[in-house]
């Protein structure tokens, strides 16, 4: 009887105690190791949004960083519109468009450009202008070359004969995630 | 004796039932009780002690921990409520898809102010031509020795990493007896800092 007794009570406390208990310590374990790893993400996004913070503030201190925002892709219509005028005081000019590479959400819509200038200031006030361009965009390789005119015999100047450039600019959309 | 038992009929004793109830005498005395209440009081206390009471004060601390852990989680998340907006305006400003050349570009702006400020008051430039970060220039009306100190104040400036000539010939003009040259020279370009997150 008394053996019989002391098994029920050692039933009862498995059941009501050791093994609730048992169950609850590793419910919280378990939980406490989730929050701790989630912390740890949070902190290291918190070190990337610190980083992200101070670079765009550093692009609203600094005027000579250039960053210009990217545009959503497509942005086509505004980069002719921009081009446009861009290139409203080039003598002449000759585009080239390549279709549209996409690496990810980047989108690179690369043109060849020739224009002629009257001259070598001319033809960098362009170039300012493009690289000042609204739209993001980077100059890729290029040339200047001189052309004076069929019947002088001087030798080319930039300086002083009117200029003709050729160039490769990208500019970069983002597509949407 | 025997004579007076003759007469008579022998009766036995008879006993049909057995009583086999035990008249128990309980235990009056205290102090026979007292060691035995104190051991199981004792045992009890203990097992209340370390089986119950202890393991469900483990329980309590462990709920306490993790509440702590749960406001450190909800404190960072609120630290970060704004990560997705950022991050999209960051977005749009740099990217991880650029390339290599793309990220190492010289500022093509740097590049005309370095042909404005250093060969065009030095030499006749012809043309210009930039691949990658490689400028190449074809200049003339210089002698040998003011083109030796082109090449020496070219290599002074920061954004250059080298200069090279490629062909220096005599052209047909003349300063002061001194044959004036044709030269193509290659001057390359020290690479924008790298770890740069847009061209």
């Amino acid at each position: 009887m008394t053996v019989l007794a002391l098994l029920l009570m050692a039933l009862a406390y498995y059941l009501l105690v050791y093994q609730p208990v048992r169950e609850e310590l590793a419910s919280i374990r378990s939980g406490m190791q989730d929050m701790e790893s989630r912390i740890a993400l949070e902190q290291a996004k918190a070190v990337r949004l610190e980083q992200m913070r101070e670079q765009l503030e550093s692009l609203g201190h600094s005027e000579e960083s250039g960053l210009t925002p990217m545009a959503e892709y497509d942005n086509a219509q505004n980069v002719m519109a921009a081009l446009a005028s861009v290139l409203s005081s080039a003598a002449y000019y000759d585009l080239s468009f390549s279709p549209v590479a996409a690496d990810g959400r980047l989108v690179r819509r690369s043109i060849g450009m020739t224009f002629g200038c009257a001259g070598y200031a001319d033809a960098r006030e362009i170039l300012r202008r493009l690289a000042a361009c609204p739209y993001r965009c980077s100059i890729g390789d290029f040339s200047i070359t001189a052309e004076p005119p069929a019947a002088a015999a001087a030798e080319p100047d930039l300086t002083r004969d009117s200029v003709r450039v050729s160039l490769t600019v990208t500019f970069y959309e983002l597509t949407q995630e | 004796m025997a004579e007076r038992l003759r007469g008579r009929k022998l009766r036995y004793p008879v006993k049909g039932t057995v009583n086999l109830v035990v008249r128990e005498h309980p235990m009056n005395n205290p102090r026979a009780l007292l060691p035995l209440l104190l051991a199981i009081l004792l045992v009890v206390g203990l097992f209340s002690k370390f089986a119950v009471i202890d393991r469900l004060a483990r329980v309590g601390a462990a709920q306490a921990s993790l509440s702590a852990v749960a406001a450190r989680l909800a404190e960072a998340e609120a630290a970060n409520a704004d990560f997705s907006e950022i991050s999209a305006q960051f977005g749009r400003y740099y990217c991880s898809g650029f390339t290599e050349e793309e990220l190492a570009a010289v500022d093509r702006m740097e590049v005309l102010a370095l042909l404005e400020g250093s060969l065009m008051p030095s030499a006749r430039v012809s043309d210009a031509s930039l691949r990658e970060n490689i400028l190449t220039v074809n200049v003339s009306g210089l002698t040998l020795q003011e083109l030796s100190d082109l090449m020496r104040r070219l290599k002074a400036q920061e954004l250059v990493s080298g200069v090279s000539v490629y062909t220096a010939g005599t052209g047909s003009r003349e300063r002061e007896g001194n044959t004036l040259a044709e030269v193509t020279m290659t001057i390359v370009l020290a690479q924008a800092e790298e770890g740069g997150d847009a061209p």
